[in-house]
């Protein structure tokens, strides 16, 4: 069960809001940073005290994650990983971060 | 009954050589080359290790770190950051195949950690098992591990925490605040405990060293027999150090 999350900080640009980090917590703790450049997702980094089998699939769904502009794109992104064993977070609360995430950077991205 | 192969390595090794030696251990089992090995050793000079997916200016004091001459590296494991204090701290790695009871990640957790408890028990320290991968005493943590899984065999490695400074490893490691609000507590002090503060007395690491064998030798219901480092153990480690020192590797993300 995904107990909480929270931004913790925003970059602004102008108006716009650029980069959002949040952090989640279940048993163990993540923190998902994700930055957009014209509502495409430019950067995203997944990291926290969490584990996965094999570890790889987090830099893999790093990439994949990159150039992301809608949410199906972001959903293929965490269809392709989810067969992956994770223990401490899960791969909802992960697609949950990122999506909401690239929702409040795009609706505020001019 | 199953054996277990046992190396004892408490003169200490830097983090980089003591993570190189964890990962060939791992490698070398995988291609059948050794046997299924436990290892208990020193990190000598005390140093900090990462797990994979840490952000690592988020994870450690980096500025304490350099000021202080402290090493660091990342892990192959996930988890949290660990500070090994080189005069309070035993760490453990165990190679063994996935298979049967190990099958299951958390189950494995469980029972490879189960060799801390039993072996604090040996000393009547009534420990306690908390998932994922934590040991504590008084609801303490005494003990954390981490573990990666290559094909069909696991490394766990952890650590046992008998002397050491609480208040170095204070200053050392960044906890997100978020983690420590959800355990009820402020400060990493309430969260951990070492074993001399539980004895109230110290205990030798080479002593203890013997007790964590009996402890791992009954959790995983093997007989332990004592060996060396092989030459190709060693010759792998040296190839695989180089990585534990790069930069690009230890400040990954």
């Amino acid at each position: 069960m995904w107990k909480s999350t929270r931004i913790v900080a925003g970059y602004l640009k102008g108006d716009s809001l650029l980069r959002i980090t949040r952090v989640l917590r279940e048993d163990k703790t993540a923190e998902v940073e994700l930055e957009i450049i014209n509502c495409s997702i430019a950067h995203v980094t997944i990291s926290g005290d969490f584990f996965v089998y094999p570890e790889e699939t987090i830099d893999f769904l790093e990439v994949l994650l990159k150039g992301c502009n809608n949410f199906e794109c972001i959903l293929d992104a965490f269809n392709k990983v989810r067969s992956a064993i994770i223990i401490g977070i899960s791969w909802e609360a992960l697609e949950k971060a990122v999506t909401e995430s690239f929702r409040e950077l795009c609706r505020n991205s001019s | 009954m199953e054996k277990l192969r046992v190396i004892l390595d408490l003169a200490g090794r830097d983090v980089y050589w003591s993570m190189a030696i964890d990962e060939a251990l791992l490698e070398l089992r995988r291609r059948d080359k050794i046997p299924d090995t436990l290892r208990v050793y020193v990190i000598n000079p005390s140093a900090v290790t990462i797990g994979y997916f840490q952000k690592i200016s988020e994870s450690v004091n980096l500025d304490y770190l350099r000021v202080n001459n402290i090493g660091i590296t990342r892990r192959i494991t996930g988890g949290g950051a660990v500070y090994h204090d080189s005069q309070g701290e035993l760490t453990y790695g165990v190679v063994l195949p996935v298979a049967g009871m190990f099958n299951d990640v958390n189950e494995s957790f469980k029972i490879i950690c189960n060799g801390i408890v039993l072996a604090l028990k040996l000393l009547n320290v009534e420990a306690t098992f908390v998932p994922i991968n934590d040991v504590t005493v008084h609801g303490r943590k005494i003990s954390g591990s981490a573990q990666t899984r290559r094909g069909d065999f696991l490394l766990q490695h952890g650590t046992l925490m008998y002397g050491t400074d609480i208040d170095i490893l204070e200053k050392v490691l960044k906890v997100p605040s978020v983690k420590l609000s959800s355990k009820g507590i402020s400060r990493i002090r309430e969260r951990v405990i070492t074993l001399h503060e539980v004895l109230g007395k110290r205990i030798s690491k080479e002593e203890l060293a013997f007790i964590l064998v009996k402890g791992f030798s009954h959790a995983l219901a093997r007989e332990a027999f004592y060996d060396e480092y092989t030459e190709e153990e060693l010759n792998l480690a040296s190839e695989l150090v180089e990585k534990y020192k790069d930069s690009s590797w230890i400040f990954k993300r």
